[in-house]
């Protein structure tokens, strides 16, 4: 029956890019830029760095409209043959699974330190292992479902608890603008574009799309919203705690909303029920490792999806248990970013750069007719 | 380096590892075996209840021997011989005594048999072809006769109510139809009662169902295709749509899975519901089931289909999604921005019903920082002396109050109202001067019993009851946490199931404009200009613009 579509709509990539790219990124990007930029220029370096992923993004898109339903497993054979093709593929399967196991890592770690001191951090992983397993056995239909369900959810329960951050915003935290020149500025975009990482996600979603030529709106929209959130999220994280707080807090996020007070209402302190909604959207983001990385798996291999996917719950188990503690789970997140940028931007166009010359190219239509 | 192999020899890590991927890989293979029992097709030969080695012969007497042979003896089954007015030919009836209208039974076939004349026509009445065409076209005064040689039609028609006629000289049987039997008189629908909207209820006679259907509409393209169910009791199945707007893709599915079914007998068509069903894991209801024929006309007009069964007035529709569950026919018929309120309201005591014990649980016995610190120390205060954990505390109320709906149901209405009393008294009162439980968690589930009725549909009401438990479980084991990952795992499986072939959570995926329109809010009518998308519906305009 095919009442409802078996391929992503429009709507369903736009949610499924955009909640790629926000999830841990909102507590950790506020204090990395505070320390590497040091003036309140914070959000024009998140604004340029957005810019620069949507440039990023577009390589990716005209990429893969070259090879028409292929996805970056298939086609990267193509372009630089078998062999530099699959250790390409392992690379991109190891890297969205580092992905996976950092979000759930640090999902595990947050919920540990806010809502259950006394619960081993294993058992919290566990469970959602289970819960993630469930959903992605499903395939991609309804993991696209359920994103373009709970994304909205989130985004607006995010904006809220931000929002209400204007108690304590102060303008006067913002200024000077561009005090000491654009120097500290492009210091700030390696923090930011390593954020913006998991547009590189679009190399295998593109492919399932039902409209594969709405792809460019689909990455404008979907990095809009997530570069909006986070230049929300930075403006009113500056101008209530100032650059110097942001620098040397923790979880700039946290401090925000523990810094506000609204009395009277049913919570009284809303980080730890923005953590309770939050957790859903780090549990989207590593469901789009995983099943990348399953699906990778089972082009390379000759295993199903489904075996891939249960098979691959060991390994990001094991992953996200090797950081031993909050600093090496730091490290892992700077790693992840310069893969990040190795993925989304060197590997497309260079990929990019070999097809132009070598005037490769798939037309899906001929090729599904057969 | 030393490191790594430290990490790499630590127990905890391989059972982790080991426990992370074996429980869903053994729990997927249970369920698929599971699922794999409801594709199993029993071998069983096909039953004959009626011989098909008995055929119609010319020789009256050897045909009422066999009708009775097969019919056995009961006492209902009342034959009667006579011989035609005209030409003393030997006739016999046979019907079943209170299926029939009597009178008309003797008016319009006995009367005018009994007393024919020889017509001006030249009639041969020897030859058999004459005989019937006097019969059928002179003779018997009723407008829907059918005639048949085949026995296993003759016998079901009989048993079902109709008069057979058996002539001598003719091999075939006329089957003359003055049904007529007791039936309920059309009264509210007690399980969906509306304080605005028709005061009519289906009941459990189908054709008088699709005779109410059909008086709501002249257009003809309502069609109504029927099937026989049940291989020993073969009932009467009716599905009903609009021709032009129903997609035909749902159509040959619905008829597919109705004609898969193989089953001696259906005694309701919640068998019916439960046979064609998607997933029957699932706790969600996937086939609306209603007794307003409003409700089942607007559902037509949309371009679903209703599956109606003889002997019940719940009509069934197909697809159904989670948003249907929760909307009422009242939201069209009153003024759009109360409605629209009330229907917020309705998926907040959704929410409510299922999550708000769940909350309690985690915020008393996990996160006692959460809560406004007086609110923290009102309900500390009030928890002294109780000597169960919240679960418990949680458990032993909710069963209770589960305990008291279900006896109220089944009670004639005065003793239900005593439970009712009763059961407030006692458990309101008692049971928190006992110190058994604390008052906040009177409150609580209460509020929690009450936001239970809001759902307009029974079955979604119990679905959400059921869901209350496992959140429950998992708030008391996990906190705030668990609660999130119960919502999250709810979600994925609303997600991941299909009624036939549409997502079950369909507006609020597959996001479309026209479905929206009438999600939480019920915008005013005249912006529904087009059915909703999410069936996919032949005709779209529902308005045209002027």
């Amino acid at each position: 029956m095919k009442l409802g579509t078996n391929q992503i709509t429009t709507n369903q990539m736009i949610a499924l890019l955009s909640s790629a790219l926000i999830a841990v990124g909102i507590f950790t990007l506020p204090r990395n830029l505070a320390i590497k930029v040091g003036t309140p220029d914070l959000w024009i370096s998140t604004l340029i760095g957005g810019v620069f992923s949507y440039l990023t993004c577009l390589i990716i898109v005209t990429l893969c409209l070259r090879f028409k339903q292929l996805t970056f497993f298939q086609f990267n054979k193509l372009i630089v043959g078998k062999w530099l093709g699959m250790l390409l593929s392992a690379a991109f399967i190891g890297y969205a699974l580092l992905i996976g196991s950092f979000e759930i890592r640090s999902m595990g770690e947050l919920t540990q330190f806010y809502l259950l001191e006394d619960t081993p951090i294993c058992v919290i992983m566990i469970s959602m292992y289970w819960v993630a397993i469930y959903l992605l056995t499903g395939g991609i239909n309804p993991i696209a479902r359920l994103i373009e369900l709970l994304t909205p959810l989130t985004i607006c329960i995010f904006i809220l608890v931000i929002v209400l951050g204007i108690k304590v915003f102060e303008l006067n935290n913002l200024r000077p603008v561009l005090g000491l020149g654009i120097s500290p500025v492009l210091k700030g975009l390696t923090p930011t574009f390593l954020t913006f990482s998991g547009a590189e996600f679009l190399l295998v979603f593109i492919a399932m799309m039902q409209k594969p030529k709405e792809a460019k709106r689909v990455a404008l929209i979907g990095l809009a919203i997530p570069v909006s959130i986070y230049l929300l999220a930075v403006v009113i994280m500056t101008g209530g705690l100032s650059v110097e707080r942001m620098k040397h807090e923790k979880w700039p996020t946290f401090a925000l909303i523990q810094e506000y007070e609204y009395r009277g209402v049913l919570f009284e302190r809303f980080e730890s029920l923005f953590l309770v909604v939050w957790l859903i959207q780090m549990f989207l983001t590593y469901i789009v490792c995983h099943y990348v990385a399953a699906e990778g798996v089972a082009t390379l291999t000759r295993l199903s999806y489904k075996q891939a996917s249960y098979m691959l719950l060991a390994a990001v188990y094991f992953i996200c248990l090797i950081p031993s503690d909050l600093n090496q789970l730091e490290k892992m997140g700077t790693i992840i970013g310069w893969t990040s940028f190795a993925f989304s931007f060197i590997v497309p166009s260079l990929l990019l750069l070999i097809a132009l010359m070598r005037r490769l190219k798939r037309d899906g239509e001929q090729e599904s007719g057969t | 380096m030393g490191k790594i192999i430290e990490f790499l020899v630590r127990t905890d890590v391989w059972l982790g590892t080991i426990v992370v991927v074996l429980v869903p890989v053994l729990s997927a293979l249970l369920f698929h075996k599971l699922k794999e029992l409801r594709r199993q097709t029993n071998m069983r030969p096909k039953q004959h209840f009626i011989p098909s080695s008995i055929v119609l012969s010319e020789k009256l007497t050897s045909n009422v021997k066999s009708i009775k042979a097969i019919v056995g003896d009961s006492s209902d089954i009342i034959f009667r011989q006579f011989k035609l007015g005209n030409d003393n030919r030997s006739c016999s009836i046979v019907h079943i005594d209170g299926l029939v209208d009597t009178q008309q039974l003797q008016q319009a076939i006995l009367h005018p048999l009994l007393h024919g004349k020889q017509t001006k026509t030249k009639l041969n009445l020897f030859k058999s072809q004459s005989i019937k065409d006097y019969l059928l076209n002179h003779t018997i005064e009723v407008s829907d006769i059918k005639v048949t040689k085949e026995i296993d039609k003759v016998v079901r028609q009989l048993l079902s109510g109709s008069v057979l006629l058996l002539v001598d000289g003719l091999d075939e049987a006329l089957l003359l139809s003055v049904k007529k039997w007791v039936s309920r008189s059309v009264e509210e629908p007690i399980s969906e009662s509306l304080v605005r909207g028709p005061r009519m209820g289906f009941i459990e006679n189908l054709r008088d169902n699709t005779a109410i259907l059909r008086r709501m509409t002249t257009d003809p393209n309502l069609t109504f295709k029927d099937f026989d169910v049940g291989e020993r009791t073969k009932k009467q199945l009716t599905i009903a749509y609009i021709r032009d707007i129903a997609n035909e893709e749902l159509l040959t599915e619905v008829t597919r899975r109705i004609e898969d079914l193989d089953i001696d007998h259906v005694a309701e068509s919640g068998y019916i519901e439960q046979l064609i069903e998607d997933n029957y894991f699932s706790i969600f209801p996937q086939v609306q089931s209603t007794e307003r024929p409003d409700r089942v006309m607007a559902a037509i007009l949309e371009g679903r289909v209703a599956i109606m069964l003889d002997g019940t007035p719940y009509v069934l529709i197909a697809p159904a999604t989670f948003s249907i569950m929760l909307q009422s026919p009242e939201d069209y018929y009153e003024r759009w921005i109360p409605m629209s309120l009330i229907r917020v309201l309705r998926y907040v005591a959704a929410l409510l019903s299922v999550f708000l014990p769940s909350f309690y649980i985690a915020f008393v016995s996990f996160h006692q920082g959460l809560i406004p610190t007086d609110l923290a120390l009102a309900i500390a205060g009030t928890r002294v002396g109780v000597p169960f954990p919240t679960i418990i505390e949680a458990l032993l109320m909710e069963v209770s109050i589960e305990l008291l709906r279900e006896a109220g149901l089944r009670l004639p209405k005065p003793v239900g109202q005593t439970v009712g009393l009763v059961g407030a008294l006692i458990i309101g009162e008692a049971a928190v001067q006992a110190g058994l439980v604390s008052p906040i968690m009177v409150i609580v589930v209460s509020a929690t019993a009450i936001s239970s009725f809001v759902s307009p549909q029974y079955n979604a009401g119990i679905a959400l009851r059921s869901l209350r438990f496992l959140s429950m479980f998992s708030a008391a084991l996990l906190g705030l946490y668990g609660i999130s990952l119960f919502f999250v795992a709810l979600c994925i499986h609303a997600v991941k199931l299909k009624s036939f072939g549409l997502p079950y959570v369909t507006p609020g995926t597959l996001y479309s404009k026209e479905d929206w329109k009438d999600f939480f809010l019920r915008l005013p009518l005249f912006t529904m200009r087009k059915r909703p998308a999410e069936y996919f519906p032949k005709d779209q305009v529902r308005m045209r613009k002027k």
